[in-house]
């Protein structure tokens, strides 16, 4: 018997008495480890735009792989997947196929992205799409789809970080600081967003890239610790895949207990939200970033390889064994119950009840995003006793912290460099110096980093403004926006067939059609308007067969294609001087 | 394009539609069913999926030992310096 499995005999579950100082003596460690990089990143780099963007274009594979993974392993990752596996059960697991295509994405669309970015001096997304179509427009259409990516995304961390200081500091009374008071929740929420800010400010790409180092360790760390420690514990309680093996027909099989989770949804989500997450502003920058093609060719392998396997066989084994462990149940919400409350037996029949996580998350449907955080305050301690557990526990919470803030810090670092070379720059003050640059850009990641933490501030005091409660809808939806670059990517470095009014076309086109397939249009449209419902009936029923993200770039490419057909083609002369730098010494035939 | 990379290029479409795609109608046990489905003991939609990414991993080990160059499509070293 595995010894460590005697431990487990007698050992509960971990309190937050228990815990004592320990998590608060690792969290301070952590900060100050990414603040010594912070300083480093400060101390190496350069007043200039490129080097507080780009880090000098000179990052070797170490640094890219994990930059690339953790600015990829979002708190979606070890919160909100783990709480859609453990809500829907095995439906969901299917979706970690995403990586390896996203992995196949680095090296064929990365690489070439590379190539034309360090040849032309290219910063951001925009740079390479306005560069090749020639056009002011369409610069800005990229920007926009850019900035809609990161918002959600910052928001998305932010939300995380207040999650993770409830669970470590659960017994912390609420603070009043200038007449507001402070939960843990909400102080979780400032210390993440002033920390991030305060580093990507001060060090740029290199603090950011370096901190992911460490970041990008600990989160694959945890996941595998995680799932490790799941499956230990479940050898002394009848095996694992026994456990899951008992799990209701509902969680062994598609569509998940929710229904959302189709053959279709689940294809759609891998081909084209991974590549669309490969292409977010914040991957397209690190793509410019690394030192080579071969870089990128490694990352690309580690990608490919590494993320999947730590989903399949370490954080998903996690939540299906929450999911056995504390089992979801079905019940009415606080509005259904309100809105039941006059009506007969039988109409009340009708009503379905929503699926809600144990009663140990929280009381909303949302809280299944604590899966991985109550399974392994369970688990850990039973398989590793209470000295080594706690110790083991605070590293996985500080895992998730560190996948919330490599995600953040990278979103926020983007942001900024869209918004100060692709607006600023160019349209706003064209004859700032770098420092001006650099300083506008910093005001963008402090302004950005505020509106987030308002957004979150918002959608927690509950009522009718919370349309984007669980972190896995927010993510699949930021993703939404940067999948519609796809076409535009792959006509910039394979095809070179489209035109300019056809790139613009199909851009705005796909970002309307996620805008009017996404959740907004059921906060803004009148459902009792016989028209309007019939929209909203119609784009409710398509989103759920399909994800957003395919149904825009399928409209995308059709009206790129079309309108391509009939316009001005560009330049072959301009298109020469892509084609040389992309396949070297191309003539024009 | 090569045959290998024809045919990696298969095995990888392979792998996503059935580990990712309407394969999976062919693993999942109906929602309503007694007994669950299970492959040496392990439930048999994990297995699927697991089986499909083992393929899909090898096949991305070869493309990058065997297609992926570092300098692809041609750009040489030369023109990125000069650059």
């Amino acid at each position: 018997m595995n010894p460590l499995l005697t431990i487990a005999q007698t050992t509960a579950p971990i309190t937050p008495a228990d815990m004592g100082y320990l998590p608060h003596i690792m969290l301070g460690l952590y900060m100050l480890l990414l603040v010594w990089l912070c300083y480093l990143g400060y101390k190496k780099g350069e007043a200039t735009e490129v080097d507080y963007y780009l880090a000098g274009r000179n990052q070797g594979t170490l640094v890219t792989s994990l930059t690339i993974m953790a600015t990829m392993f979002s708190s979606a990752a070890l919160l909100g997947i783990p709480g859609t596996v453990y809500r829907d059960g095995l439906a969901f697991v299917p979706f970690a196929l995403n990586l390896t295509v996203g992995g196949i994405g680095i090296y064929l669309l990365g690489s070439r992205i590379h190539r034309l970015g360090k040849a032309r001096g290219y910063v951001t997304p925009a740079d390479l799409i306005g560069d090749y179509y020639q056009g002011t427009a369409i610069r800005l259409l990229a920007t926009f789809t850019g900035a809609m990516y990161v918002l959600p995304y910052v928001i998305m961390q932010i939300k995380a970080g207040g999650y993770l200081a409830e669970q470590l500091f659960p017994d912390v009374q609420p603070i009043t600081l200038m007449g507001e008071q402070f939960d843990m929740f909400r102080i979780g929420v400032w210390a993440l967003s002033l920390l991030t800010t305060g580093y990507v400010l001060i060090g740029g790409m290199r603090s950011v890239a370096w901190t992911d180092v460490i970041q990008g360790f600990l989160l694959l760390t945890g996941m595998l610790l995680a799932g490790l420690a799941t499956v230990l514990y479940f050898q002394n309680h009848g095996g694992f895949f026994n456990a899951v093996r008992q799990l209701p027909p509902e969680a062994q099989s598609l569509p998940g207990a929710t229904g959302k989770w189709t053959p279709l949804m689940m294809l759609s989500i891998c081909l084209f939200a991974a590549l669309g997450a490969i292409i977010q502003p914040g991957q397209w920058m690190r793509f410019y970033a690394a030192s080579s093609v071969k870089t990128l060719r490694q990352s690309a392998l580690t990608f490919a390889i590494v993320l999947p396997f730590c989903f399949i066989f370490g954080i998903m084994l996690v939540a299906l064994g929450a999911r056995h462990e504390f089992p979801p149940v079905y019940k009415y919400t606080e509005e259904q119950t309100k809105e039941m409350a006059g009506w007969t037996p039988e109409e009340a029949a009708k009503q379905k009840p929503v699926l809600h996580p144990h009663e140990k998350f929280g009381p909303s449907p949302a809280d299944t995003d604590k899966a991985v955080i109550v399974m392994t305050q369970h688990t850990v301690p039973q398989v590793f006793g209470k000295t080594a557990g706690t110790f083991v526990v605070t590293l996985i919470l500080i895992a998730i912290l560190a996948a919330s803030m490599s995600t953040a810090d990278s979103n926020l670092h983007a942001l900024s460099a869209i918004l100060t070379r692709d607006v600023y720059d160019r349209y706003i003050h064209r004859s700032a110096t770098e420092k001006e640059k650099t300083w506008f850009g910093r005001i963008i990641i402090i302004l950005a980093t505020m509106s987030s933490v308002l957004f979150v501030e918002l959608g927690e005091k509950g009522g009718e403004f919370n349309p984007l409660t669980l972190i896995t809808q927010l993510m699949l939806l930021a993703v939404a926006f940067s999948s519609q670059l796809l076409p535009l990517a792959i006509d910039c470095l394979y095809l070179h067939k489209g035109t300019r009014a056809g790139a613009m076309a199909g851009l705005a086109a796909g970002i309307l059609t996620v805008l009017l397939f996404g959740p907004f249009p059921a906060l803004i449209l009148d459902e009792n308007h016989p028209v309007l419902a019939a929209l909203l009936k119609f784009t409710t029923s398509a989103s759920a067969q399909i994800h957003i993200s395919a149904i825009g770039i399928i409209v995308n490419t059709t009206v790129f294609a079309l309108v391509s057909c009939v316009t001005p083609k560009l330049s072959p002369y301009h298109l020469l001087k892509f084609k040389e730098v992309l396949y070297g010494g191309y003539k024009n035939p | 394009m090569s045959n290998l990379a024809k045919i990696l290029s298969a095995i990888i479409l392979l792998g996503t539609l059935m580990g990712a795609g309407p394969g999976l109608s062919l693993a999942s046990p109906a929602p309503d069913a007694s007994q669950p489905a299970t492959v040496f003991g392990i439930p048999v939609l994990y297995a699927w999926v697991a089986f499909w990414f083992l393929v899909q991993a090898a096949a991305i080990f070869v493309a990058s030992e065997k297609l992926w160059k570092p300098q692809d499509g041609g750009a040489t070293d030369k023109l990125e310096k000069e650059v």
